[in-house]
């Protein structure tokens, strides 16, 4: 019994697309990677290239609770004014981020 | 090797191949001005220099360091690199054989395109260009229809496959995958979601080793082959559970016949008696420790010696003998671990125990990825609006790895043509046709693919079902860029290949084939450096690399091997070891592994295994030198079940599942469980041009049927199912 009910949880999970854990991160992450390059990625590389300079960012910088904490309070980070991107795309982009995380499923390659 | 054949064997296929090679080349071919004159007036020409240059093995994904020999224009042998510790310095005899790989009578010359059905044979050679034309338009015409994911991506194991990736990613399709969902996925999945890592082991400094799931004695792996000796002679227990007497078990201290797809309730009991007995030292270490311990309260050892056949005081005795040996001690990790629907949660049930022994980050047990150093050269992916919003196989098992899909969902959904349609298919050194189970599906697959086109060095049998061949040249013809290499214990290292010998024929580099594409498809800006230049990239943080690498072959960086996480949480979602999942809690599936029996066969059916030998690396077998060793594949039948059946050693029996049938010859064998039946990949070839293996013995794609892991969607391929009967 325990295994049908979670066969259909499972079901129900991936009929809401919210697999990774939070309903509000249906984001596209794909979509998310392109926008984070574009507005993050300059001034969050090893060498940057762009105002105000900041530490290297890639998703695997940090833990999926960590973004999470990061998108809470979005606002508050120094670079918010010099974006150019809504709330729709800000969920791109914390699907992307958050997807690749540190803790995320990330997998080894072969070979 | 029989009595003294190889000697003569090679020096009649050295002949034999550069007569044939000869005849296919063409008269300005490099390989006819190299060997003709030779071959025709041997010690009427002087012999030139023999010059050595330093090279890596591709004969399988371990790449051993390599020296080519070569005396006028023409690679004599390929000797092992003494610098490469990864191989400790060895190359088997695959690596061996690398000469045959090049100098195959057999090998593509030219660019071909279809002229009759898919699979009829019948072929028009055509210059680069409008092969090259041919390609890109129809690429652009599927990605016009029904947008760039419309294309399904499949590179093979090798250096410049990177650059397939690149292509695939700048192309706009998200739907790429390669043999790794036919191959390790379920044991990725497992430690992932158990450490947060995938780790190697540490065997040459472990004191007691338990493999299952694995025989690495055949399916060789550097340095664990050869580390595997030298730990027994430094007093490491080994201990193998298999249903086959395999060359792994025949190394071992202990040999367990198990039931197939039992293991995991040896590896419960094991838990079991581990924790039961207090045997683990660090509770507090690891994530649901108590949800553990009620989860396995019933898992006994006599339990398991029910469901398993291994003795209740054997799994006992284990328990304590390595709980004594840990932390040096360690479930091996293995790798292929394609084999039942349930193969992420049996590997977790492996990994699981190995949180027992905490022989995490340590010597003797598993070890985290070391640095190596070696970048990935950024580049930019586009985002097309039009695209569907995922992979074509997304959304069917909740643990897929993104970025490589599930070839067996992947095929579903092309037959189907749902969520979308994927009508193109461009291939670079796979051959689902001989790996992926269940061969009539893939031919099936066929029916809704507008346009397939395949890089191969040989017409494989994927490239004869393909529209356009087009020929890559061979690992001993190229420039590839820096590939970066985990050697366990051993090191983290790096190398670089560089053309030993100039293209034959008329094969190209995948990455000059990918830059013409490129070029007709206004995407070349992705493409605009040299092969230095891309490694430069790579190796900026390692001053000096690249020239060890030219002087030594190999290039070491001299990284931290134990402690890696020292005081860091791992990469699980608790930051500990997780014995309870908490992403399965959220997937919706069971956190801890739950026992449920294997389907059993029938009375008159026998459980279908498979494997490689040693000397074949799963359908690369069409090479005269290796098939020497076995001509075709056998089926493997215990005595008892044969007898039954009227069946005798070399009868030519027929082998049917409700996927496919093959006939090939029986060879009776004592140490197989007797419901069992065992065959090696890669037999059975639907091309002609794979002249040695051509309709000899039988395909394990064609028996297979083609379940999948539950979790990763990795192809489930000792599921299957069969009877066996005997045919004149
Ligand atoms: S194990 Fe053998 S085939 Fe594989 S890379 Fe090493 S020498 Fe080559």
């Amino acid at each position: 019994m325990r295994k049908l009910i979670i066969l259909a949880m499972a079901a129900a999970i991936f009929a809401t697309q919210v697999g990774i854990g939070l309903a509000m991160l249906d984001g596209n992450p794909r979509q998310g990677r392109f926008l984070f390059r574009q507005e993050c990625r300059p001034c969050h590389m090893e060498n940057p290239q762009q105002e105000p300079a900041g530490e290297y960012l890639g998703p695997d910088a940090k833990r999926q609770a960590e973004w999470n904490e990061v998108f809470e309070d979005v606002q508050a980070l120094p670079c918010y004014e010099h974006w150019e991107i809504d709330e729709d795309m800000l969920i791109h982009v914390h699907t992307y981020l958050h997807q690749g995380a540190a803790d995320s499923p990330t997998p080894e390659t072969c070979g | 090797m029989k009595d003294g054949k190889n000697n003569i064997s090679r020096r009649g296929f050295l002949k034999s191949s550069v007569a044939a090679a000869a005849v296919g080349a063409g008269i300005n071919s490099p390989l006819v001005k190299g060997l003709v004159p030779r071959a025709h007036a041997s010690g009427s020409r002087p012999q030139g220099e023999v010059t050595s240059q330093y090279t890596a093995c591709d004969m399988c994904f371990n790449r051993c360091g390599m020296i080519a020999r070569k005396q006028n224009g023409v690679i004599k042998k390929l000797d092992p690199n003494p610098n490469c510790r990864k191989s400790r310095g060895m190359i088997c005899a695959k690596g061996n054989a690398g000469v045959q790989h090049v100098y195959s009578p057999d090998r593509l010359k030219y660019p071909l395109m279809r002229k009759g059905k898919r699979g009829e044979g019948k072929w028009e050679r055509v210059s680069w260009e409008t092969a090259l034309d041919y390609t890109a338009e129809q690429l652009l015409k599927i990605a016009d229809e029904y947008t760039p994911c419309g294309v399904m991506f499949t590179p093979g194991v090798d250096s410049q496959s990177r650059f397939v990736q690149m292509f695939c990613d700048v192309f706009g399709s998200y739907n790429y995958t390669n043999h790794e969902s036919m191959c390790l996925l379920s044991r990725n999945r497992a430690y992932l979601d158990t450490f947060g890592e995938v780790p190697t082991g540490d065997v040459l400094h472990s004191k007691y080793i338990i493999i299952s799931g694995s025989n690495p004695m055949e399916a060789i792996m550097t340095p664990d082959t050869i580390d595997f000796i030298q730990a027994k002679k430094n007093g490491c227990k080994i201990v193998v559970l298999d249903p086959r007497f395999t060359k792994t078990a025949a190394i071992a201290d202990e040999w367990h016949q198990i039931r197939p797809g039992t293991d995991m309730a040896f590896f419960l009991a094991l838990s079991h008696v581990i924790v039961k007995e207090e045997r683990f030292c660090c509770p507090d270490k690891t994530y649901g420790y108590d949800q553990f311990v009620e989860h396995i309260k019933d898992y006994t050892p006599e339990w398991a010696e029910k469901e398993c056949g291994i003795p209740a005081e054997d799994i006992t005795r284990i328990a304590k003998e390595i709980t004594e040996a840990a932390p040096r001690a360690m479930v091996y990790p293995g790798r292929r671990s394609s084999d039942y629907e349930g193969s992420t949660q049996i590997m977790r049930s492996r990994a699981i125990v190995n949180v027992l022994l905490d022989n995490w980050d340590r010597p003797g047990g598993l070890m985290a990825s070391r640095e190596v150093g070696v970048s990935s050269p950024d580049y930019e992916i586009p985002w097309i609006p039009e695209n569907p919003p995922d992979r074509v196989d997304a959304g069917v098992v909740p643990g897929l790895f993104n970025h490589v899909g599930s070839f067996q969902i992947m095929r579903e959904a092309i037959i189907r043509q749902e969520p979308y349609p994927v009508r193109g298919w461009f291939s670079f050194k796979t051959n689902f046709m001989q790996t992926g189970a269940n061969r009539q599906k893939t031919i099936r697959m066929l029916e809704n693919i507008d346009f397939f086109v395949n890089i191969d060095i040989m017409m494989t049998d994927s490239a004869w079902f393909a529209d356009g061949v087009l020929p890559g040249n061979s690992f001993l013809e190229r420039d590839d860029p820096v590939h970066a290499l985990q050697g366990s214990s051993a090191c983290a290292c790096a190398f670089i290949r560089e053309p030993v010998i100039d293209d034959m024929f008329d094969s190209r580099p995948p990455l000059w084939i990918i830059k013409e594409l490129a070029k007709r498809m206004d995407l070349e800006h992705h493409f605009d450096f040299t092969m230095e230049e891309f490694r430069q990239k790579q190796v900026k943080d390692l001053e000096g690399a690249l020239e060890v690498m030219r002087q030594d072959g190999i290039y070491f960086n001299p990284s931290k091997a134990y402690g890696i996480y020292e005081g860091d949480p791992m990469k699980t979602l608790s930051g500990i070891k997780e014995l309870y999942n908490q992403r399965y809690e959220q997937w919706g599936i069971e956190p801890m592994p739950v026992y449920s029996p294997p389907r059993n066969p029938r009375d008159d059916q026998f459980r279908m295994v498979v494997g490689r030998p040693a000397f074949f690396t799963q359908s690369r077998i069409n090479n005269e030198l290796l098939t020497e060793f076995m001509e075709e594949n056998t089926l493997h039948m215990n005595p008892e079940p044969a007898l039954k059946l009227g069946l005798e050693d070399g009868d030519m029996v027929e082998v049917e599942s409700s996927a496919g049938k093959g006939r090939l010859r029986l060879e009776i064998d004592e140490g197989i469980e007797k419901q069992t039946v065992y065959m090696v990949t890669g037999f059975g070839a639907l091309s002609p041009q794979m002249s040695l293996i051509y309709n000899k013995g039988a395909s394990i794609a064609e028996v297979l049927e083609d379940e999948r892991d539950s979790i990763c969607g990795n192809m489930a391929m000792h599921e299957t199912f069969v009877n066996v009967r005997k045919v004149s």
